[in-house]
């Protein structure tokens, strides 16, 4: 059934007849995407990281459609009698949209959640002897909001700047006031490569029997569900449907959207790996 | 006395500049597709990135004049950008007196006459400070607006003079601050438009001797020529590398 | 939100035509300043400031507070500044507008960032207890030149003004009260006038003190703050029209020489008004119904 929607729902240009029509495109067997990608297959986008100085770490990334987003992670000394909420409040997350006044709690929210993923370990790593913790400082600027959905943007860069994030090596003991190392070469990494990286966000749209990633906002305005999928290293961690999209959620659908989540996030893994190594 | 010397007595800064050398200064220009005009500027470590949009149809009905086109400024700090975390509020005196003084000097050089009841829009996010702020400000504007293709009479650009005592009490102007040699120094930041060198923004915020503000205003013209220069040579290269695309 | 009644197009071609000419309105010359009449109230503190028909009232007091924890050596001083209704009706009450919030940052730039006042003489007992001196700005008529008369307000109200003597006897403070025991002037460092331009066909003519009406048409501004010691405190050129430099710099000599002459009238103002006080003090003691020692 093709949807029943108008451009004032969905907020895209397009008219109910061609709505319709790249409904009917996407269901086909194997599917047509009106950008001709393959079901898996990205936009292109643009990545670096530690690009400021005065963080310890920071990435920006590009979108396709222009959205644009740029992470600093900072970390600062804190007495562990400050932080009423015990070591959940050690990971503050702050999202700022360009041209919005006030901070957007609902996506800082969302992403301080999937960060703190039970058995990560990066709780441990900020624990500095007996009475001092890091506080880290994750703030979020989207200078361009994409057209479509934010949610992947922003882990992504959250995830390419905290993977660049190193902390000073602590030198004193326990039961000391912390005293850092000077030396940025002996930094310690708040992600090591052995241990479970930060997670990071896909967005699934399911049209008929078809899944397709990274949907454009067209794509999203037809599709029968949206799905955003949060994965850390090969597991998948959480699911959770976003509002709009038309219609209900196939069981086998649902499979089929985390086994190829799996495989498509292990790639997008490596490649934001890449970033950085290359100079 | 501070801690260290601003100048040492061979005539050395901090950073290894001597008294007329400007830090790195790397403009880009078209740096997102998402607005009218954009531009990134790194002066050794700060860095700007403004984006501009305009002329559009004013989003608030106070921004419309219909005579002129309104030009609003949004600055932001982004909560990184300084040694430590600090999350400025859009409230702050000294974002607005900044967004202000940005907002007028714009407003005299742009020929906002040819485009009555609209809005030029140009929005600012500070990623990383080291002094020097509002002078990167309106360098990083300007090159937007020239990528916006919106019409002005000519380059605005700014830089910072500094004015250190030497030991013997004579005085001697530095160019570019950066933030040590700010929190240390009187200081003055400058702009001026076009070849002719006229002064458009001019402020100093820390006690100085009136003598000494000629000779920092010499050194701040010549500094601004040499930013010109600069800003005109990555708007060719800019241009340039359209036409080797095929987009002009 | 009300404005500003514009000049009408004749009253601007006449303004205009006449600064051309280098006449004003008003027949000054375009370097004077209009004729700056200063009173003093009754109360220590209180600068009431005329210049021409702008009308600023500024009022200094002081009260004991915990000093901030940063600078536990240092007492604290504000100045608030308010436009309201009263001064124009152009001006709401309440809501801060773009010309508010650059008013105060200027005066607050000119006064109190060029360490007018030495706040470490304000110190009590270190950390714990000092002087919160508070400078409250009333705008009371608005006829142009608003930052250089309410400058002048605050720093004529800050000399004027006279706290309580502090003793300190081991831990116990205690503050005299005005009849117990001489107040205390504040210690000012140096006196700060700000001088503003505007600047009219492309920088040919600069004018001082411009009024209400030619603010309105001008087509630059600049701001120069300096004491009679030579010292520049603050410069303000926040765009408008592109001027030579040498203009600029010519400016700023007019500007210390305005600077002097000023701060000449208000030492003469204080020292008139210390004279009625010494005179009327010695009145009052020498009145039959005082009771004597």
């Amino acid at each position: 059934m093709a949807p029943l929607q108008t451009s004032q729902q969905t907020g895209t240009p397009l008219s109910p007849a061609e709505l319709s029509y790249l409904h009917t495109s996407l269901t086909l067997t194997p599917p047509i995407r009106p950008d001709s990608r393959t079901p898996t297959q990205f936009r292109p986008l643009f990545a670096e990281s530690d690009i400021l100085p005065s963080t310890n770490g920071s990435a920006r990334m590009i979108w396709g459609d222009g959205g644009e987003c740029i992470v600093g992670v900072k970390a600062e000394v804190e007495k562990n009698s400050i932080s009423s909420g015990g070591p959940r409040d050690w990971i503050e997350t702050n999202v700022e949209v360009s041209g919005q006044r006030d901070d957007d709690a609902f996506l800082g929210m969302t992403v301080a959640e999937s960060l703190l993923v039970p058995g990560s370990g990066v709780l441990e790593r900020l624990v500095l002897g007996e009475r001092f913790h890091w506080k880290i400082f994750v703030d979020i600027l989207l200078l361009t909001p994409p057209l479509s959905h934010p949610a992947t943007l922003l882990t992504l860069t959250t995830y390419l700047a905290l993977r660049n994030t190193f902390l000073p090596k602590l030198v004193s003991e326990a039961a000391e006031d912390p005293v850092f190392d000077d030396d940025w070469g002996n930094g310690l990494p708040l992600y090591p490569v052995d241990r479970i990286p930060p997670p990071i966000t896909l967005l699934v749209v399911n049209v008929g029997e078809n899944i397709f990633f990274d949907p454009t906002r067209e794509e999203l305005a037809v599709g029968d569900v949206v799905l955003a999928v949060s994965i850390c290293e090969k597991k998948v961690v959480g699911v959770r449907t976003l509002e709009g999209g038309s219609g209900g959620v196939k069981r086998e659908a649902v499979k089929r959207v985390i086994k190829e989540s799996c495989e498509v996030a292990e790639e997008v893994f490596s490649s934001l790996n890449g970033v950085g190594e290359g100079d | 006395m501070s801690r260290y010397e601003i100048l040492s007595p061979e005539g050395l800064r901090t950073d290894g500049r001597r008294w007329n050398e400007m830090r790195r200064f790397s403009p880009k220009m078209a740096t997102t597709t998402a607005a009218d005009g954009s531009s990134y500027i790194e002066h050794g470590n700060t860095k700007v990135i403004c984006s501009v949009n305009g002329p559009i149809e004013p989003r608030a009905s106070s921004a419309r004049n219909s005579e002129r086109a309104t030009i609003t400024v949004d600055v932001c700090f982004a909560a990184f950008s300084g040694t430590d975390r600090k999350k400025r509020g859009k409230g702050d005196k000294r974002v607005l007196e900044m967004q202000s003084a940005l907002s007028r000097t714009f407003a005299s050089t742009l020929l906002t006459i040819l485009h009555p009841r609209s809005e030029v829009h140009i929005s600012l996010h500070i990623l990383s400070q080291d002094g020097s702020i509002l002078a990167t400000c309106v360098n990083a504007a300007t090159l937007a607006l020239v990528d916006a293709g919106v019409p002005m009479t000519d380059y605005v650009t700014a830089c910072t003079v500094a004015s250190y005592t030497n030991p013997d009490e004579s005085d001697e102007p530095l160019l570019d601050m950066n933030s040590a040699e700010e929190m240390d120094l009187p200081g003055i930041t400058l702009a001026t438009v076009g070849r002719n060198d006229k002064i458009s923004l001019l402020q100093l915020e820390t006690k100085v001797r009136l003598e000494r503000l000629e000779g920092m205003m010499a050194v701040g013209i010549d500094g601004c020529a040499k930013i010109r220069q600069l800003l005109d040579r990555a708007v060719r290269d800019h241009g340039n590398e359209m036409a080797r695309m095929g987009a002009l | 939100m009300p404005r500003e009644l514009d000049p009408t197009i004749n009253e601007k071609s006449f303004i205009l035509d006449a600064l051309n000419q280098k006449l004003r309105i008003d027949g000054r010359d375009l370097d004077v300043f209009r004729e700056l009449e200063l009173s003093f109230g009754d109360d220590y503190g209180l600068a009431d400031v005329r210049l021409g028909k702008t009308r600023v009232l500024a009022r200094v007091s002081a009260e004991v507070v915990k000093p901030f924890t940063d600078r536990p050596f240092e007492g604290i001083f504000t100045i608030t500044t308010e436009l309201g209704p009263m001064a124009s009706p152009a001006f709401e009450p309440g809501r801060q507008t773009e010309q508010e919030v650059l008013l105060s940052r200027l005066i607050e730039k000119a006064i109190r960032r060029s360490n007018a006042l030495d706040t470490e003489s304000l110190c009590i007992v270190a950390g714990q207890k000092c002087w919160q001196i508070r400078a409250d700005v009333h705008f009371l008529s608005h006829d142009g030149a608003l930052v250089d008369a309410s400058c002048i307000a605050v720093v004529a109200a800050l000399q004027h003004f006279r706290r309580p003597d502090v003793s300190i006897e081991g831990e116990k403070v205690t503050i005299h009260t005005m009849t117990e025991r001489v107040p205390v002037p504040l210690s000012i460092l140096h006196v700060p006038i700000c001088v503003t331009f505007s600047f009219y066909l492309d920088g040919e003519v600069c004018l001082v003190d411009a009024t209400l009406q030619e603010e309105q048409l001008r087509q630059g501004d600049m701001t120069i703050t300096l004491n009679k010691f030579g010292e520049l405190c603050q410069i303000a050129k926040a765009g408008g029209l592109a001027i030579n430099a040498l203009i600029l710099l010519r400016c700023a000599k007019i500007a210390l020489v305005k600077a002097g002459e000023i701060a000449a009238i208000v030492q003469r103002r204080l020292e008139e008004d210390a004279a009625v006080r010494v005179r009327r003090d010695n009145l009052l003691e020498s009145k039959a119904d005082n009771e004597r020692a």
